[in-house]
Parts: structure tokens; sequence; C-alpha cells
């Protein structure tokens, strides 16, 4: 009998522990069924370094070497927090026996998760909202409502969006 | 609107188009509206940003001629004005700061030695980063000291619920931010507002009044000083030390120390020509030009083989000279055509509102503007209406030639601001309400630009009021 999956999908920044807790409390809603194994999905979001190199290049008028040595600074550092995160996971969800598998992926955070949920039967999608005023959710959308709405959609699970702490 | 970069992109040149060719209001001249038709444009692309910085300042030159605004020669021309050198020179002297490791050799010994407990080493951080904007220009410093910083999180492994990481990175953001309103050389932006402030007196026919770079430092560095120390006392109460074990810091501090090795001659030629090339911009700089000063050293630079051209290319983004050039013609074409004086008639009819509140609501609106919109572009936008104020409120314009690039300066809450603290956001340990009381540091800077405007700038021949 396969194991009931719940997908954790973070990034650099979306991430809380909030959201941490919130699957461990679905892990033992699920567990009454049966196994459950949580894949956690850390995703290096090359768009927000991507904005970052806009800004530090076209704002602060630094060169091409700067701003790839800056960018190479903040990649390294994205890549240690996600280390450091997926620690937390691990030190949370295996002393209560869950199952726990990791994958780093870079790329754009809808397009990522989107990818794994289809790629996998997933019981509950956990995600949390980036941190953002209010009002630039109403003016731009948001990107955790929007993989909320596809996965709908798409019928790849049950979606439950986290607040970030 | 899921697709804000293409509102932006359509909505400047649907604006400049219905203010060009709407009736020519009362008092205004076809000329006049023609800029500011140009100047709507370059509001909402340099607000929205769209296109880079740089892009919006070809727009704009390129229509100032085709909508009849300026000629083409006048416009073309002002792109060979001093502060577009002299900007060039600003970035030059950091390209080869940075280029032969003098900045991070200062920065590394300088936090050694702060390295004693946290306090210390997070004020190191911080009084590092605005000391090295004196010289090098604060975006440049804040790429600099990142690496050095995140380091020094590594070593202490400290992870994204650390007190200290926080401080520390915030320390050297808002170093960075407070030093880049200490000298002519810490920002680009005080060049631009000091030749904005230049075209406007020639336009108007009003005796050329250079301001030196002593001058303008004398009147910005109290305020710069105030700031750095605001963000000390802020940074210890809000982050409160944790207790950490110093020694694998100070390990890896000492390491690099080692490993950079005794000075080489190479540093210590950029070092005498730099300190030369700022004696002689505070001594000749007025006489001849900044702008002369910043080519001679830099040619220095290059004859000496301490800078080589495929440097210069590596670490200067030349898309500044395109945005202060650009940005320098559209301020001219706004006043030599009257439109921007003929704006403040209509926006400010009374002339009953007192200088100092006028000083006060400018500072306040300028400093709220950067933090949503980069300041160079603050800059550009709002010089060029500001400087016809001072004569509907009685005061000396050039009082702007600093409040302006002054209060551009006192970002220190969003990632939208600077660079420096898009940067530290995009290390993944703060979010915005970490950054948050950055808004006291912004509200008592304010008060110590009022406090320097009424006590420090009259001894420099610059009071407010007349």
């Amino acid at each position: 009998m396969n194991d009931t999956r719940i997908l954790l999908a973070v990034s650099t920044s979306r991430y809380s522990q909030h959201l941490v807790d919130v699957a461990m409390s679905e892990a033992e809603r699920l567990s009454s069924s049966g196994a459950v194994a949580i894949d956690v999905l850390y995703i290096l979001e090359e768009e927000d370094l991507q904005h970052i190199s806009k800004r530090v290049g076209d704002q602060g008028f630094l060169g091409l070497s700067t701003t790839a040595d800056v960018m190479s600074t903040l990649g390294a550092e994205h890549h240690r927090m996600a280390l450091l995160r997926i620690d937390e996971v691990k030190a949370a969800a295996e002393p209560k026996g869950f199952a726990v598998s990791v994958s780093e992926v870079t790329g754009r955070f809808v397009e990522c998760v989107l990818e794994q949920a289809g790629n996998t039967h997933y019981e509950t999608i956990l995600i949390t909202r980036a941190d953002r005023p209010f009002v630039s959710r109403i003016l731009f959308g948001s990107e955790a409502d929007r993989v909320a709405r596809m996965v709908k959609k798409e019928g790849l699970g049950h979606v439950i969006i986290d607040e970030d702490e | 609107m899921r697709n804000p970069r293409l509102l932006a992109l359509l909505a400047g040149p649907l604006l400049a188009a219905l203010v060009a060719f709407m009736d020519t209001p009362a008092g205004l001249t076809l000329a006049g509206q023609r800029s500011l038709a140009v100047l709507a444009l370059c509001v909402v692309w340099w607000v929205f940003t769209p296109v880079g910085l740089p892009v919006t300042s070809i727009m704009g030159l390129a229509l100032l001629p085709l909508l009849g605004a300026m000629p083409a020669a006048e416009a073309f021309a002002l792109f060979g004005n001093q502060a577009v050198f002299f900007v060039i020179g600003v970035f030059l002297v950091a390209a080869v700061m940075l280029e032969t490791g003098l900045s991070s050799r200062i920065s590394l010994i300088c936090l050694r030695k702060f390295a004693r407990d946290e306090n210390r080493l997070c004020n190191g951080v911080l009084f590092v980063s605005w000391g090295l904007c004196a010289v090098v220009v604060s975006h440049a410093v804040a790429a600099l000291m990142l690496p050095i910083v995140l380091e020094l999180l590594r070593a202490l492994s400290l992870g994204p619920r650390s007190n200290t990481a926080k401080r520390l990175l915030l320390s050297m953001a808002w170093g960075t931010v407070a030093g880049s309103n200490l000298t002519l050389l810490s920002s680009a932006r005080a060049t631009l507002s000091l030749e904005l402030y230049g075209t406007y007196l020639t336009k108007y026919d009003l005796p050329a009044d250079p301001i030196g770079f002593l001058e303008y430092s004398l009147g910005s560095a109290p305020v710069s000083l105030a700031s750095v120390l605001i963000a000390a006392l802020v940074l210890r109460w809000v982050f409160p030390p944790e207790g950490l074990d110093l020694a694998p810091a100070v390990k890896q501090l000492d390491e690099r120390v080692k490993a950079m090795g005794s000075i080489s001659r190479r540093e210590l030629s950029t070092l005498a020509v730099i300190a030369t090339m700022i004696v002689c911009v505070v001594s000749f700089g007025r006489e001849y030009g900044m702008g002369t000063v910043a080519l001679l050293f830099s040619a220095i630079l290059f004859s000496l083989q301490t800078l080589k051209w495929e440097d210069a290319e590596r670490y200067v983004n030349w898309g500044v000279a395109l945005m202060y050039g650009g940005a320098i013609a559209i301020g001219s074409a706004l006043h030599s055509t009257g439109a921007t004086t003929w704006l403040i008639g209509v926006l400010m009819p009374a002339s009953d509102i007192s200088p100092w509140a006028t000083l006060a609501g400018t500072a306040v609106a300028t400093a709220g503007m950067t933090e949503l919109v980069s300041n160079s572009a603050v800059i550009a936008l709002v010089m060029p209406v500001i400087l016809p104020v001072a004569d509907q409120v009685s005061m000396d314009p050039r009082v702007f030639a600093w409040a302006a690039p002054i209060s551009a300066g006192l970002a220190f809450v969003l990632p939208t601001s600077t660079p420096a603290l898009a940067m530290v956001f995009g290390t993944g340990h703060l979010r915005i309400r970490h950054a948050m009381p950055g808004l006291i540091i912004t509200f008592f800077s304010l008060l110590a630009f009022l406090l320097a405007a009424r006590f420090v700038w009259p001894l420099i021949g610059l009071p407010v009021t007349p």
C-alpha cells in the first residue's frame, strides 16, 4: 500500500515555523489511516535573485562583475538557509515517525510546485505566503493564491496556505 | 492587472501624449507644455521602472527635440556636462578600491579590531560600512560588505532565527544608507542635485554659484553622523545580544587578514592617487570644475596601471552616464521653458507658506518617495520642480541642493529603496517587519536634518531664510 504523501513547498522567502507545525498536525491527522510521508520541495527562486541583480545593476550602477559576485554570494546563502530549514523539518518529523524526503530545485515558485504536484499524487500541499504588503497582493496578485487555484483546477490535491510568521 | 510592467510601459507614453496634445493652459508656452509631457513619461517610468532608469533618460532625451521642447543640439550638449564626468570618476574610484582589494583590507582590519563582543562586532559592521562611504560610493560598499557579513554569519552558524544575523545584515545596510550622505563621493545623487541647481541658475541668468566638495560635505555629514548614531541605538535596542561565542568569527577574520598579506604597491598607489584627488577636488573643484579634476585623476589611475580599462568595464555600469546626462537635459528643459515655474504657480498659488514648513515638507515627501523609488530618480523628479518653489516662499534655492539629496538618502525600511536593502532582504534572513524600526531612524534623521539646517548650514553661508 502506498504512503499518503504531503508536499511541503518552501523557499527562501516562503517559509515559516508555523507552516512546519501545520505540516506536522496534518501528517498526524492523516496518519490515522496509514503511513504518511512528507516531501519537502525547496525552491531556490531565481526571480528573487534576478530582481536584486536588476537593482544592483540598474539602480546601483554597479558593473556586471560586482553584480555577479553579489548574486553568487546570495545564491550560496540561499543554499545554506535551505539546508538549515530542511534540518528543522526533519527534526520535527522524524521523531514522530514520518518519513521525509527532500528535493532542491531552482526556478519559479508556482511552476516548480505545479510540476512536482503533477508528478506525484499528494493528499495535501502546504505553502506559505511571501511577506508582502496587503495592497501589493491586491494589486499584483498572490503566487500562493495562484498555486491554490491551479491545483484545484487540475485536481492535484488539497492546498493549505499558511501566513508568513 | 497581472502585468504591472506592461501597464506602466503603456501608461507613460499615454500620459505624455495627453499632456502634450491637450489645449495649452494660459501662462504656459507650447515648449513648456511639451517639457511637462516628457516629465510625465519620466515620472511613470522612473517610479514604476518598466525599463531601466537609463532607458527612461534616453527616451526623455530623444523626446525633448522631437516634441519641440528643446533644440537637439542643446539637449545633447548637456550630456557633456561636468556632473556626468564627476559621477564617472566617483564610480571609477569605487572600481579601483574594489579591484585592488584596498577596501576589503580596510574593512577586514577594522572589523577585526571591533570583534571583541557582539555589540562591538555589530557596531563595527555599521561604522565600517558608514565610514567607507566617505570615499567609495555607498552601493559599492554594500556589495563589498555583503560577502564579509555572510562569512561572519556562517562562521558563527547563525540561522534564519538569529537576531544577531539580522542585526549584522541591517548594520551593513543602514550603515551604507546613512553613509550615502557623507560626502560627494558617497553617492551620485548629490552631484546630480548640484548640477540641476546649476542649470536652474543658468537658465534664469542668476549668478553662477558653484557648490564645492567640502562645502556640500560639511552640510550633509552632520545628518549622516546623526543617522548612523541613531541606527546604532535602534539596532542595539531591537536586536539585543544573544551571548554568542565570537571565537569562530575572530578566527575567520584573522585568516582573511593573514591571507591578504602585507599591503601591495598597487594598493599604496591607489591610496595616494585617491587621497590626492580628494585634496584637489576640495582645493580646485570650484575653480576648474569637479568633473575636470575627477577626469584627470581617472586618467592617472589608468596611466599608472592601477586600474585597467577592462576592470573599469567590469565594475561600472555605464548606464549611469546615460541616466544622469538625460536627467540633467530634462531638468534643464523644464527650467528653460518655464514649465516648472508655471506648474508651481498652479500648485502653490499662495506664497504665505513659511520657508521652514516648505523645507520640512520637501524633506518628508522626498524621504517618503525614496522608500519606493530609486533615489537618483527621486532627485531627477524633485529638483526641477522644487527649485522654483524657493522663489515663491522667499528662500535661497541653494538650500534645496542639499535638502533633496540628503532626504533622498533617508530610506531605511523597504527593499525597493536602495540596492543595499535589496541585498540584505535577498539573503532570506529578514522580513519587512524587521526593518520597520528604520522608520525611527528616518524620523530622527529628519529632525537632525532640520537642526543642521537651523544651526550648521548658516555657518557655511547657507541660511534657510534670508
